[in-house]
């Protein structure tokens, strides 16, 4: 089963990351996303949103869009995230080498690694000069997990 | 002495908005398809309420002893969460040769722009022949995240407040 597609924009504004997050929050209840689920997506869209204002420089509006599917038990959930910020293809991108000391480290590099940490499926592209990022993340209310 | 700094991180958006609204089960407030009193809404732009837990972050600080500095924090530490309590966070933690134990066992979300500013507090204290370690309580949520960006390896982290209080002293 799929359910319709809803989205949420903002302008491209890190103060109103927090509106897209409660519109997740309310989405994913609505919609059968397991809190551990949501947890994950609002995770990545945190980084991922704020990237691409602080970092992609993105002006205009950034947008999202949740689609959930389940079936025997089993789900996807998929964020879209479209920004108009520069090229950047976060699924691809080089990660830092993580600091051993308090020292060593600088700041920058982590929200990569908590997309590709909390995001089973990680799709992007780019059309017409907007970047689209695809979240995904799966669950399984089966024994044999996922 | 526990000192309390409560900051309203945002403002809700509805005052000007006009539409249908939904109870969900969470108790958020959602407005869809809004039409706002100045412009006729022809997009499908939904308006949401921010939940409180959403808007508050606090900050607190208890001075143990005349070496040792609890910092107590809650909310969502978010950007916007982040910006809220930095200059109090670093105004906090930046006394000289301090041991301090951040408290994050009330936060409920914890971005990178957060975890960016617990490591330039606990560099900053190092610097100045201090300690900053972490309280986590049984926020394993919280746990995860800086276990999986590899925090863990920069700042010891706690589940049990004694053994914090212990490590900060060390």
């Amino acid at each position: 089963m799929t359910e319709a597609l809803h989205f949420s924009e903002i302008d491209s504004v890190v103060s109103e990351i927090r509106h897209l997050s409660s519109w997740l929050e309310v989405q994913a209840g609505l919609r059968g996303v397991p809190p551990e689920v949501h947890a994950k997506l609002d995770l990545c869209m945190n980084e991922a949103v704020a990237n691409a204002i602080t970092h992609g420089e993105s002006t205009g509006p950034i947008r999202i869009e949740l689609n959930v599917s389940q079936r025997d038990g089993r789900g996807d959930a998929v964020l879209s995230i479209y920004d108009h910020g520069k090229e950047f293809d976060l699924v691809n991108a080089p990660l830092r080498e993580r600091p051993t000391t308090l020292a060593d480290a600088v700041p920058g590099g982590l929200g990569l690694i908590m997309i590709r940490s909390n995001a089973d499926v990680l799709q992007w592209s780019r059309d017409g000069g907007v970047n689209k990022l695809d979240l995904t993340v799966k669950w399984s209310n089966t024994s044999d997990g996922k | 002495m526990i000192n309390h700094l409560k900051v309203h991180a945002d403002q809700l958006r509805v005052s000007t908005i006009i539409g249908r609204f939904s109870l969900t089960r969470h108790g958020a407030w959602s407005i869809i398809k809004g039409q706002s009193a100045s412009e006729p809404c022809s997009s499908t732009r939904a308006f949401l309420t921010t939940r409180e837990e959403y808007l508050v972050m606090t900050i607190e600080h208890e001075d143990v002893t005349e070496t040792l500095r609890r910092i107590r924090l809650s909310g969502r530490l978010d950007i916007a969460g982040t910006d809220a309590i930095s200059h109090k966070l670093t105004a906090l933690a930046s006394v000289a040769a301090r041991r301090i134990v951040v408290d994050l066992s009330q936060i409920s979300f914890l971005a990178s722009f957060g975890i960016r500013e617990l490591i330039s507090n606990a560099k900053a204290q190092q610097n100045r022949g201090g300690r900053l370690v972490i309280f986590l309580g049984d926020n394993e949520a919280v746990r995860k995240t800086l276990e999986t960006t590899g925090v863990d390896v920069l700042i010891p982290l706690f589940s049990d407040a004694a053994a914090a209080d212990a490590a900060a002293l060390a």
